[in-house]
């Protein structure tokens, strides 16, 4: 099975403006061990997106690395479900041939991207997702459900995934953490995402904590709890302790920072 | 039934329009408030209109009009097209031709009719030319605001990207499609022009056929019917190009909105 080591090597991202220079991660410097799932979290405009963009080769750092080592000498597959999932759907495909992209650039033809289409819709539980419609025909929820199965439709070593549970319906959001959950447990992806949801961390082995101007690692906390998760856990003691934990570091920094 | 009825408002709304302006034309000629030699009876018209349709070479006028056009517009596609997706996704690069490209597309074609008579001779190239001329810097631009990157369509390149799509993939998947909308409304901007342009340069740049020349030997000869036939022919061709590059644009844009058929 091939396994994925994300290393992240005192990253720094500025942005050149027309007279300015706006530096947005200074030193950032991480590892996500193979099979590991890591919450990021962190205020908004603290560059979760740009670090999350420059682990999958969109953008380039300005200083540092971020290279992925791989164990079991497959290429690397990514899965990458971004914050804006409206546009980054093509609007002029319909719903199996978005989810079909990734099998598509690795030369599948159309009929076996619509066999792997379906059969992903129906074993992620996505059966009321219309697929022959077109993007705009889509709700919120419902483009949000085809990034998801686009990112996961090439069974990715490496899943990052950019606040994957903002606009979905509190049971949408139980059903795709139990997926996510299982689906990890079956494929052992490296796995990344950002989330401001407490409640949604329980799925993490590990939460990065982002803050500052230029912004880094300001805190590390790992969840103790045992593999496979479930939403019930969220109940236990052990993980109200690292909610706790979490809660009170965030408070103390914000406080600082007024 | 709904569609029965918009179907039928389609066709009602527009046949009524044009049956008050015929019904105008017949009253202003029948009273005589206008001289027959400006505007000559229905009838007369109608006539000319039907001889016109009789005779063989008007079909060849009618070809010699269309082949100058759709060629001059053709190669206008397949020049200033990819030059124009290219500029769009190198704006840099666009930015040492953005302004000869602004300064040439001011000067009217027309302007250049005698210079193209001068380089190409007074056959068909110098009339392909101007159509050429014309059409290829229109589209070029279009093309260029195509393929230039916002927000979204740097979402829709990062996706491929992540996947890892090579550039060529991201091009015919991303890039092009999205620049489809604005080539094709170029596209059809430019069909309406080259015929324009096309029926200039028959009655100017020394034409043998066309049916530029026809208007222009009709008005010489003070047929006045005739000129009139022909116009209303030029009037359907016309109306036949816009049509089929409705046709084309809403094939590009199937996929937006107001378009959505499947």
């Amino acid at each position: 099975m091939t396994m994925v080591e994300m290393t992240v090597d005192r990253l720094g991202k500025s942005f050149e403006g027309n007279s300015t220079t706006e530096e947005v991660l200074r030193d950032v410097s991480v590892v996500v061990r193979p099979a590991e799932v890591v919450a990021i979290r962190g205020d908004n405009g603290t560059g979760k997106t740009t670090l999350l963009n420059i682990m999958v080769g969109i953008e380039a750092p300005t200083t540092g690395t971020a290279r992925c080592t791989v164990e079991g000498g497959d290429s690397v597959r990514v899965g990458y479900v971004q914050q804006d999932y409206t546009s980054s759907l093509l609007p002029w495909l319909d719903v199996l041939d978005n989810i079909g992209i990734p099998l598509q650039l690795r030369g599948a033809n159309k009929a076996e991207r619509g066999i792997r289409a379906n059969q992903l819709l129906d074993s992620l539980g996505f059966n009321m997702l219309p697929r022959d419609a077109y993007p705009h025909q889509l709700s919120g929820g419902q483009k949000q459900r085809v990034a998801l199965a686009r990112a996961l439709i090439h069974h990715p070593h490496l899943l990052i995934l950019d606040e994957p549970f903002a606009n979905l319906d509190a049971h949408t959001i139980r059903d795709l953490q139990q997926t996510l959950s299982r689906l990890h447990e079956d494929q052992r992806p490296t796995v990344l995402f950002v989330s401001h949801d407490l409640d949604q961390v329980f799925l993490a082995d590990r939460v990065l904590l982002l803050h500052g101007s230029p912004a880094n690692i300001a805190a590390e906390f790992s969840v103790p709890l045992p593999r496979p998760r479930s939403r019930e856990m969220i109940l236990g003691g052990e993980y109200a302790e690292v909610r706790s934990e979490i809660l009170a570091f965030e408070e103390m920094l914000y406080a600082k920072t007024r | 039934m709904q569609k029965l009825d918009r179907l039928g408002i389609s066709i009602v709304r527009p046949a009524a329009t044009l049956a008050v302006i015929l019904c105008v034309w017949w009253a202003v000629t029948t009273f005589g408030l206008v001289s027959p030699l400006f505007l000559p009876s229905l009838g007369h018209v109608g006539q000319a209109f039907s001889t016109l349709l009789a005779e063989s070479g008007t079909y060849w006028d009618v070809f010699a009009t269309t082949y100058r056009a759709m060629l001059g517009l053709f190669l206008s596609v397949v020049v200033a097209v990819p030059l124009g997706l290219v500029f769009g996704r190198k704006p840099r690069l666009y930015e040492y031709f953005e302004l000869p490209t602004d300064f040439f597309r001011s000067i009217p074609s027309s302007a250049l009719f005698f210079l193209f008579i001068l380089l190409f001779g007074i056959g068909d190239t110098s009339k392909v030319a101007v159509v050429f001329y014309g059409c290829s810097l229109i589209l070029l631009v279009n093309a260029v605001y195509g393929a230039r990157p916002n927000r979204e369509k740097l979402d829709r390149i990062n996706m491929l990207r992540s996947f890892g799509a090579t550039n060529w993939q991201i091009f015919h998947l991303a890039v092009l499609p999205d620049a489809l909308p604005h080539i094709a409304a170029g596209i059809r901007v430019c069909a309406s022009l080259s015929l324009v342009l096309v029926i200039v340069t028959e009655m100017f740049l020394g034409a043998s056929s066309g049916l530029g020349k026809v208007i222009y030997d009709a008005y010489l000869a003070y047929r006045i019917p005739q000129m009139y036939a022909v116009i209303i022919l030029l009037g359907f061709l016309g109306f036949a190009f816009n049509r089929l590059c409705l046709l084309l644009e809403r094939q590009a844009t199937f996929w937006q909105p107001n378009h959505t058929s499947k």
